[in-house]
């Protein structure tokens, strides 16, 4: 394996980070900064997203990777500034969209960079797309509203996108409506929407979590082509780490409402930095190990976010935990030695430490 | 009857299983076809081992997992549990054999009454079978929760006080009360967090161990099956289509299929992932109802690709023949799968 330190080809061939030809621009598309997203409910504020900062370059993919309650989809949501108001609330943060402030943009305005700059595919295409009209229709409506396309125009454009996504016949299935095609083909059908406006951001929700192993595969290598042909920047947000370590450049992992370590793929996977991300990495059997033994795996449970407290939040679950961790909550802190652009949270793994 | 290689009865044994459900159209739900769920099955699963069933949904591993212990009526072919076949069984010999397998489901959320209590739950199964009454069935109650690794003050508590891990021990503490020898577990991880999945993997397999359980282990995730399983059957159509011990179908798969699944499953590493050459299987699974003649896989088969389309693919349906010592696969040219490095992911030690 090559050194870590390298940020060198990537599956797509991208190096992170940078410059776009196209722009002349700094290769930074998004910067979030201490973005804070409660929820405000009878048991409490929970504290789902809290001083989450990340930036994506460029036609970037970045991996939000972490289990259910760690804030990572909460986070994708406020960048589209998608929330549900109440019981949520973004309360703290800037996020710097291409120059662009979105917490502070206007409705309206967000509106029209939601589905034009920014697109997003979810886990159940059921839940996002509309069950009494044409796939067809639904396509077009994007077009249409941002880029000013005629009727016909955009039922062309429709068709284009339909076989781009890889969907037989393309023409003949525009009248077809969501529940005539398969649970892969209606994934196909939500990527063509999220795509039709070239996004210079896609936000992927747990693409395919309900998908079967070989639709999963083509669904990956379709998103893959499409945003390399694009330029498209991603979020992949997945709990699968062997998606992150098949499709991202970066990842940010993420626990109990923070991004506990992030980095390039090589760095995270080869010398995770954070006790949560070596323990993910054994926790579940893995093809590319030998089988048997027993499965080394995190007990306990993640804290409650309505009070964290002023620990580490992986404290209560760590094998490495002291004194220092309980006392107080470690900040990101660079890891140069394992990586350029490699952060975590975790006093045993900085310099001094007493975590190997 | 077949005698398994221990030279013993097999605890649990399909024959020429078939399972079809019928398909009903019209206003008048006449039947206008059927979906054969399972197409001839034949297996024989040893006491004390654990063979794990993988294949994409609506391969009909859930259907013969449900037809091995009963809660399927097979269409055609013979179950046999211990050696006594279940069609020719009265009712209350049925009963009394029902208590001797059980069943763990993939929903930690959708298997537990949600108004009843978690002592009741599990307590249900010891009165259905009169195991247990009074102090005696609170203590068996309170121990099951203990051995699944929950507090056994938790037994006035609801459902939905639980995590989707406890509440998958609970299913599991319920399948334990009645001293069961086979559990099929049906996807038992597959809605669980990843930190989770080990933990219920483990407890398995700490079970399996003290009270000698036999395991039909359904899950799509390949790499747990392997983790778990002395043998593994491929299902793909309603058909098993490779069968052999974990170490011989996931080291030399000799069904293209196999590999195609062991090709598109993500494994955690950056720098395996870049290298691998993957088949991507085209197109989705076709329908059970109206299955493709020959080899049911060949119309997504990449093998048939790269051996230019042979006619016997498409003319004649391949059976399951021994391929290596512990090994079948249905595949008329599984030698030619076999030396093909499609799909199999190296571990760093090999």
């Amino acid at each position: 394996m090559r050194p870590p330190s390298q940020p060198a080809a990537t599956p797509h061939g991208r190096p992170p980070g940078q410059l776009d030809d196209a722009t002349g621009r700094d290769g930074t598309l998004l910067h979030v900064r201490d973005l804070a997203t409660y929820f405000f409910t009878p048991g409490g504020v929970v504290h789902a997203v809290d001083e989450v900062s990340f930036e994506l370059g460029y036609g970037e993919t970045l991996g939000l990777v972490g289990e259910s309650g760690s804030g990572k989809s909460v986070t994708a949501l406020s960048i589209a500034r998608l929330v549900a108001e109440p019981p949520g609330r973004i309360v703290g943060g800037e996020i710097d969209f291409d120059g662009i402030d979105l917490l502070g943009l206007p409705d309206e305005e967000m509106r029209l960079v939601r589905g034009r700059r920014i697109g997003f595919i979810f886990q159940d295409p059921m839940t996002s797309l509309n069950p009494t009209l044409p796939v067809g229709h639904q396509i077009s409506e994007s077009t249409r509203t941002h880029l000013g396309l005629s009727r016909s125009a955009a039922a062309t454009r429709a068709a284009d996108l339909l076989g781009m996504v890889g969907i037989p016949r393309p023409r003949d299935r525009l009248g077809d409506y969501p529940h005539q095609f398969s649970g892969g083909m209606r994934q196909r059908v939500m990527i063509a929407i999220a795509l039709a406006c070239q996004p210079a951001l896609l936000i992927a929700d747990e693409p395919t979590t309900a998908l079967d192993v070989t639709v999963q595969a083509q669904i990956m290598e379709l998103l893959r082509s499409l945003t390399e042909e694009f330029r498209t920047a991603v979020i992949l947000i997945t709990h699968d780490l062997g998606i992150a370590a098949g499709m991202c450049q970066r990842v940010s992992v993420m626990y109990a409402g923070r991004i506990v370590e992030s980095g390039l793929v090589d760095d995270i996977f080869g010398r995770p930095q954070m006790p949560y991300t070596r323990a993910l990495l054994d926790s579940r059997p893995r093809l590319d190990r030998e089988p048997g033994g027993r499965l080394r795996t995190i007990e306990g449970f993640p804290p409650d976010l309505v009070d964290p407290g002023p620990a580490c939040r992986f404290a209560p679950r760590c094998p490495h935990r002291r004194d220092v961790c309980d006392a107080r909550e470690p900040l990101m802190t660079a890891r140069p030695a394992t990586g350029e652009r490699h952060a975590a949270r975790c006093w045993g793994t900085e310099p001094g430490g007493w975590i190997q | 009857m077949t005698e398994g290689r221990s030279g013993q009865l097999p605890l649990a044994e399909a024959d020429g299983l078939e399972v079809h459900f019928p398909i009903l159209s019209g206003i008048l739900k006449r039947r206008s076809g059927s979906v054969r769920a399972v197409d001839g099955v034949t297996l024989a699963i040893e006491r004390g081992e654990t063979v794990g069933l993988v294949g994409e949904s609506g391969c009909g591993k859930s259907t013969l997992g449900r037809a091995l212990i009963g809660l399927r009526q097979p269409t055609d072919g013979t179950v046999r549990f211990d050696g006594r076949d279940l069609a020719t069984l009265s009712s209350r010999e049925l009963r009394r054999l029902r208590r001797r397998m059980q069943i763990i489901f993939q929903d930690p959320y959708g298997s537990l009454d949600p108004r009843m209590t978690v002592g009741a739950i599990v307590a249900e199964p010891i009165e259905t079978h009169r195991l247990a009454t009074g102090r005696a069935k609170v203590e068996r109650v309170r121990e099951l929760l203990r051995l699944v690794g929950l507090d056994p003050g938790f037994t006035a508590r609801y459902p939905h006080e639980f995590s989707g891990g406890q509440r998958q021990r609970i299913g599991v503490a319920r399948a334990l009360a009645v001293e069961p020898e086979f559990i099929v577990c049906d996807e038992p991880i597959s809605a669980l967090d990843v930190s989770i999945q080990g933990q219920v993997l483990n407890l398995l397999i700490d079970l399996r161990r003290e009270f000698g359980l036999t395991y039909l282990f359904i899950a799509h995730d390949l790499a747990a099956v392997r983790h778990i399983s002395d043998r593994v059957g491929v299902m793909y159509l309603g058909r098993l289509v490779e069968i052999g011990r974990s170490s011989a179908v996931y080291v030399t798969p000799a069904h293209p299929y196999t590999r195609a699944l062991l090709s598109a499953v993500p494994v955690a590493d950056p720098g395996l992932e870049r290298k691998r050459r993957r088949v991507i299987l085209v197109g989705d699974v076709p329908s059970p109802a109206d299955p493709p003649p020959g080899c049911r896989f060949h119309t997504r088969c990449w093998l048939y690709e790269r051996l230019g389309r042979p006619e016997q693919c498409r003319t004649e349906e391949p059976e399951l023949r021994a391929v290596a010592d512990g090994q079948e696969a249905a595949c008329h040219y599984a030698e030619a799968a076999q030396q093909s490095d499609v799909g199999v992911v190296p571990s760093p030690s090999a």
